[in-house]
C-alpha cells in the first residue's frame, strides 16, 4: 500500500515539474520579440486562452514586422533612386562590398529578415511618384499589378494589413490600427509619396522557421489547454502534499510480524547520521541554487526552451527524468527522517549526539578521579567562561552590526543559561525526592524506593545507594521478624502440646488428693505434685504471653484510662491477698483524676503482674506505696515496697526472662512477670523502670497524659 | 440420670472427667474424635451436654460443633489447650456455649457444667414477663423479692451488693465508673471515695461468677469501670 502511495507521489511530483516548466515556457515566448518587461507582463496576462494569431503577442510582432517592412521598402526605394546611384558611382569610397555604408548594412539585415524562404512575412509596396512607380515585394511574382499582388498575398496569408494612402483605404484583420500604420510611415527615415499602397501579411501555416514560428510554438505550448495545465499543476501539488501528509503519518508503521503487530520499521540507511544526510541533500540541490538567478541559469533555461520548442516530447522526457530523480532524493531524505523521528533514533544517530556523548564521557573520565571540590568547581568555571566569551563577543557584534550570527550567539547564550538553570533545578528536585525516600525509610517505611531511572548524573549513584540501604534494612528486619515469629509459633505449639498431659497430671493429682490416704508422706508428696503442676501451668501460660508480646504479636485497643480507678480496682482485687500477708496499701494521688491512653486489659496485666510480684516478695507487715503524679504531660505510677529478701541483683537482670529477684525458684511464678509487664508497657508506648535501693523495690510505669 | 457426652482424643482426660462428673451424679458417655461424637449423639437423643476438645484427629471439635448445630441445640462446652482470645471467640461464634481452657480446674469444670445444664433445663420455666424481673443470660434479679439467681441457683447478696448489681443489670451493656456507682448507691458525692466500690464488686463477682478472674456477667473494664454483659437470650 505504501509503495503505491509513494509511486503516486513521485508521479505527482513529475507531473508538477513538467507542467511547471511547460507554463514557464510562455515567459520566453513574448520576451523573444517584446523586450519591454511591462509589455511582456501584459501579453502574459491577456493572451491566455487565445490563439496565437489573435494574441497581443502576435499583433505586437506583426506591428514590428510592418514597421520593418515599411523601413525596408523605403530603403529599397531610396537605393534604387538615381540620386543614390550617382553617389555610389561618384564616390569610390563607397562600394557594395563595403560594410561601412549604413544603407548597405541595413539592406543586408532586412534581406535576411524578409527572404521569401526564410520569413513568414509577405509584403509589397507600390509607391507612385509623379514620374515613376516604385514597387517592392518579397512575393514570388513578376506581376506588378496591385490587384494581382493583393490576391497573391491574401492567398498565402490570413492576417494582413492593406493601406492605400491616396484613396484613404485601410483594411486589416489584425488589431493594428490605421493610425499606427500612418505613424510608422511618418516616422520612417525615408519619405514615401502620397500615393503609396502598402500591404503586409503573415503566412497561414507559419511553416518558415523564424521568430513567428518559434513564438507560435512556444505560445501554443503554453496556451494549448492552459486552464487544464493550471488545474493539473495545482492538482498535482495538492495530491503531492496530501500524500506527503498521509505517508508522514503512515511511514514506518509496517507490520513487522504477526506477533508484534505494527512497529516502526527502519532501514539500514536510516542509520546514516542526520548531518551527513543534510550535507548530501544540500549537495544535490546546490546546482539548483547556483543556477537560479545567474546568467548560467538563464542560459540553461534558454536552452531548455529552445529544446522544448523544437522537440517537446524529448524535452518532457528529460525534465520528467530530472524531476523523478529529485523526487526520489527528496523522498529518501524526508521519509528517512520521519522514520527515525518515529523510531526515536533521530537524535541518537546524529553526529552531534555522538560528539556530545563523547564529550560527556571524556568529562566523566576526567572528573572521575578528581577531588570533589574540583569536580564541582570545574563545570561552574567552564560555564562562566563560556558565558562571558559568548556574551562579550555576541553583544559586541550585535552592537556593531545587528546580523544573524550575533543574534544566534545571543540566543545560544540564552539557551545555555536556561539549560544550566534547568539542570540546577532538576538536580535539586531529584535530590529532594531521594531525601524524601530517606525520610520515609527513617519513619519506618522500609520498603520505600528511590527510582534511579528518573534521576540524572550523580543522583543515580545516590538513589542506588539509598535503595541498597533500604534493601539491607528491609532484609534485616524481615529476617528478624521471621525469626521472632518462628520462635513465638514454636513456643505456642510446644505449650499446647505441654498442656494436654499437664491437664491429666493436674486432674489425677486432684483425684489423688480426694482419696483417703493415711500415709502422711504420700499426702505430702501429693501436695508437692499439686504445687509443681500448678506452677508448670502458670509457666506455660506466661511463656506464650511473653513471647507474643516481645514479638509484637498482640492487638491493642486504646482507650482513655483513669489511673485512680485502675489503682482502686487493682487494690480491690488484691485486698484479701494483701490482708493475709499483713501488707498495707498507701496511695498518694492528686485530687483531680489523671487519664492515660492504654489498652484496658494490657494495663491490667501490667498492674496485676506488679501486684502479684509485691504480694509474693514484700516483707510481711510493711506498707506498699502507690504514688500517682503527673508532670510535663507525663503520668507516673510508682509502686514501692520493702523486699523480704536482699536484692543482690541489677534491675535489668530482674526484667530478663526467667530471672527472679530472690534467685530461688521454689515459690510459685514463672519469673516472667516483670518481663511481661515491661514489654506490655513499652508496647503501649510507656516506659517501665525498676529502681533498687537497699531493700526498697521501686517500679515506675510512665505514660503520656491523655487530654 | 442426666447424660453428658465427653469427647477428647486423650483417654486419660476423658476418664478423669468421667470420675468428676459421675461423682456429681451425671451419666457420662465417651467419644474420642468428632465423628464418634456425632455418631454417639445420633444414637442417644437424650444427651444434655457435650464437652468437646478442639484439636482431635479425623474431625476437630469446631467442625463437629458446626455439624451438630445443624440439628441439635444442646449446650456445648469447648475444652481446649488453645487459650488465645481469638480461639475462644472463634469457638463461641461456632455455636459453643462456653469455653474452658486446659489445664482446667476440676471445680470450675464442674461448676460450668452444672451452670450450663441448669440454664438449659430450667431457664425456659422462668417467668420473665414480670416487670420486676431483670435478666442477662443466666443472671436473673427479682426486684420484688430481692432475689438473685445465676443459672437457676440462688445467690445471697448483701443489700449494697444487690443495689450495685441491680444498677448495672438495669443498664446492662453500659459501663459505670466507680464514682458513678458510688453516687448512685450512696446518694452522695464521691469525694475521696476509696476502693469500697471496687471491693464490693469483687465480692459480687466472687458470688455470681464461676471464675471471678474470667467473669461471664460482671465484667471489669480496667481503669474505666464495670458493666453487666448484655446477653440477648
Amino acid at each position: 500500500m505504501n509503495r503505491i502511495l509513494h509511486l503516486l507521489q513521485h508521479i505527482a511530483f513529475v507531473a508538477f515539474a513538467v507542467l511547471f516548466v511547460n507554463l514557464l515556457i510562455f515567459d520566453y515566448a513574448p520576451s523573444y520579440t517584446v523586450k519591454n518587461e511591462e509589455d511582456v507582463n501584459f501579453i502574459r496576462q491577456s493572451d491566455v486562452g487565445r490563439s496565437f494569431k489573435e494574441s497581443g503577442l502576435f499583433n505586437k510582432m506583426f506591428g514590428m514586422s510592418v514597421s520593418d517592412a515599411i523601413d525596408y521598402c523605403g530603403l529599397l526605394d531610396h537605393m534604387n533612386s538615381p540620386e543614390y546611384q550617382e553617389i555610389i558611382s561618384g564616390n569610390s569610397l563607397i562600394n557594395n562590398d563595403s560594410g561601412d555604408d549604413p544603407y548597405i548594412k541595413n539592406i543586408s539585415k532586412y534581406n535576411d529578415l524578409f527572404r521569401a524562404d526564410n520569413s513568414n512575412i509577405r509584403f509589397y509596396a507600390i509607391e507612385r511618384y509623379s514620374d515613376t512607380v516604385s514597387r517592392q515585394t518579397n512575393l514570388n511574382t513578376s506581376s506588378m499589378k496591385d490587384e494581382d499582388l493583393k490576391k497573391l498575398l491574401l492567398n498565402e496569408c490570413d492576417k494582413y494589413i492593406y493601406i492605400d494612402a491616396a484613396s484613404h483605404v485601410y483594411e486589416t484583420n489584425t488589431l493594428i490600427e490605421e493610425e499606427t500604420v500612418y505613424t510608422l510611415f511618418r516616422q520612417s527615415s525615408y519619405s514615401f509619396p502620397v500615393d503609396t499602397i502598402f500591404m503586409a501579411g503573415v503566412k497561414k501555416d507559419l511553416n518558415d522557421v523564424d521568430d513567428y514560428y518559434s513564438a507560435r510554438n512556444a505560445f501554443s505550448a503554453y496556451t494549448d489547454g492552459y486552464y487544464l495545465k493550471v488545474v493539473g499543476l495545482f492538482a498535482s501539488a495538492i495530491i503531492y502534499i496530501f500524500l506527503l501528509i498521509v505517508l508522514t503519518v503512515r511511514e514506518g508503521h509496517e507490520r513487522v510480524s504477526k506477533d508484534t503487530g505494527s512497529a516502526v520499521k527502519t532501514y539500514p540507511t536510516d542509520r546514516i547520521p542526520f548531518e551527513i544526510r543534510f550535507i548530501l541533500l544540500f549537495v544535490f540541490f546546490l546546482p539548483v541554487y547556483l543556477l537560479s538567478g545567474t546568467s548560467y541559469g538563464t542560459e540553461l533555461l534558454d536552452n531548455l526552451y529552445e529544446l522544448y520548442i523544437r522537440n517537446p516530447l524529448y524535452s518532457i522526457t528529460i525534465i520528467g527524468t530530472i524531476a523523478l530523480i529529485y523526487s526520489l532524493i527528496i523522498a529518501f531524505f524526508y521519509y528517512g527522517f520521519i522514520r527515525r523521528v518515529k523510531a526515536h533514533i533521530w537524535w541518537n544517530t546524529t553526529i552531534t549526539c555522538y560528539l556530545l556523548d563523547k564529550i560527556k564521557d571524556l568529562f566523566r573520565e576526567l572528573t572521575a578521579n578528581m577531588p570533589i571540590v574540583l569536580k564541582s568547581v570545574l563545570p561552574f568555571v567552564l560555564f562562566v567562561i563560556t558565558n562571558v566569551l559568548i556574551g562579550y563577543f555576541g553583544i559586541r557584534r550585535f552592537r556593531r552590526e545587528c546580523d544573524g550570527l550575533s543574534i544566534i550567539m545571543l540566543l545560544a547564550l540564552l539557551a545555555l543559561d536556561v539549560y544550566v538553570g534547568y539542570i540546577l533545578y532538576r538536580n535539586l528536585k531529584e535530590r529532594k525526592s531521594i531525601v524524601s525516600v530517606i525520610d520515609k525509610i527513617c519513619e519506618g517505611n522500609i520498603t520505600a524506593k528511590a527510582d534511579p531511572g528518573s534521576v540524572h548524573g550523580e543522583n543515580i549513584d545516590f538513589a542506588n545507594a539509598v535503595n541498597r540501604i533500604g534493601r539491607s534494612i528491609n532484609d534485616a528486619v524481615s529476617t528478624s521478624m521471621k525469626d521472632e515469629k518462628m520462635k513465638t509459633d514454636l513456643i505456642t505449639n510446644v505449650s499446647h502440646d505441654l498442656k494436654t498431659p499437664l491437664t491429666s497430671i493436674i486432674n489425677y493429682v486432684d483425684l489423688l488428693k480426694k482419696e483417703n490416704i493415711n500415709n502422711e508422706n504420700a499426702v505430702e508428696y501429693i501436695n508437692i505434685l499439686d504445687e509443681k503442676s500448678q506452677r508448670l501451668k502458670q509457666l506455660t501460660d506466661d511463656l506464650v504471653e511473653a513471647s507474643k508480646i516481645s514479638s509484637g504479636n498482640i492487638v491493642l485497643k486504646f482507650e482513655k484510662i483513669s489511673v485512680k480507678a485502675l489503682i482502686d480496682q487493682m487494690y480491690a482485687e488484691f485486698y484479701d491477698k494483701f490482708e493475709s500477708r499483713n501488707l498495707t496499701a498507701v496511695t498518694n494521688a492528686p485530687d483531680n483524676d489523671i487519664f492515660i491512653n492504654a489498652d484496658s486489659r494490657s494495663i491490667f496485666r501490667v498492674m496485676e503482674n506488679l501486684m502479684t510480684n509485691i504480694n509474693k516478695y514484700a516483707l510481711e507487715g510493711t506498707r506498699v506505696y502507690t504514688d500517682i503524679s503527673s508532670a510535663n504531660g507525663r503520668v507516673s505510677i510508682c509502686l514501692k515496697n520493702i523486699s523480704a529478701n536482699p536484692l543482690n541483683i541489677t534491675p535489668s537482670e530482674l526484667m530478663e526472662r526467667f530471672v527472679r529477684g530472690d534467685e530461688s525458684r521454689t515459690t510459685e511464678g514463672s519469673g516472667l512477670g516483670l518481663s511481661i509487664a515491661k514489654n506490655l508497657t513499652e508496647a503501649m508506648g510507656g516506659t517501665f523502670a525498676i529502681d533498687l535501693d537497699g531493700d526498697l523495690f521501686k517500679v515506675s510505669v510512665i505514660f503520656d497524659e491523655a487530654v | 440420670m442426666i447424660n453428658i457426652l465427653v469427647c477428647d482424643d486423650d483417654t486419660s482426660i476423658v476418664d478423669a472427667i468421667e470420675i468428676y462428673l459421675t461423682k456429681e451424679g451425671y451419666n457420662v458417655l465417651k467419644a474420642y474424635d468428632g465423628i464418634e461424637a456425632i455418631n454417639v449423639l445420633k444414637e442417644n437423643p437424650n444427651i444434655a451436654l457435650l464437652l468437646i476438645d478442639i484439636m482431635m484427629p479425623r474431625m476437630d471439635g469446631i467442625h463437629a460443633t458446626v455439624k451438630i448445630r445443624e440439628t441439635n441445640s444442646l449446650p456445648i462446652i469447648f475444652l481446649s489447650a488453645k487459650s488465645e482470645d481469638t480461639d475462644k471467640i472463634l469457638g463461641l461464634n461456632m455455636g459453643a456455649d462456653d469455653y474452658i481452657t486446659k489445664p482446667f480446674n476440676p471445680l470450675e469444670l464442674i461448676a460450668r457444667v452444672n451452670s450450663a445444664i441448669r440454664r438449659y433445663t430450667q431457664l425456659g420455666n422462668l417467668n420473665t414477663e414480670d416487670n420486676a424481673v431483670f435478666t442477662s443470660g443466666g443472671l436473673m434479679l427479682n426486684d420484688d423479692t430481692k432475689e438473685v439467681f445465676v443459672d437457676g441457683r440462688e445467690v445471697k447478696l448483701t443489700p449494697i451488693e444487690y443495689n450495685i448489681l441491680m444498677l448495672l443489670v438495669r443498664n446492662k451493656g453500659k459501663v459505670f465508673s466507680i464514682d458513678q456507682i458510688y453516687e448512685n448507691i450512696w446518694n452522695e458525692e464521691a469525694i475521696g471515695a476509696d476502693n469500697t466500690v471496687a471491693v464490693h464488686i469483687r465480692h459480687i463477682r466472687e458470688k455470681i461468677e464461676i471464675n471471678p478472674k474470667e467473669p461471664r456477667y460482671l465484667k471489669v473494664v480496667w481503669g474505666v469501670g464495670y458493666k453487666i454483659e448484655n446477653y440477648k437470650e
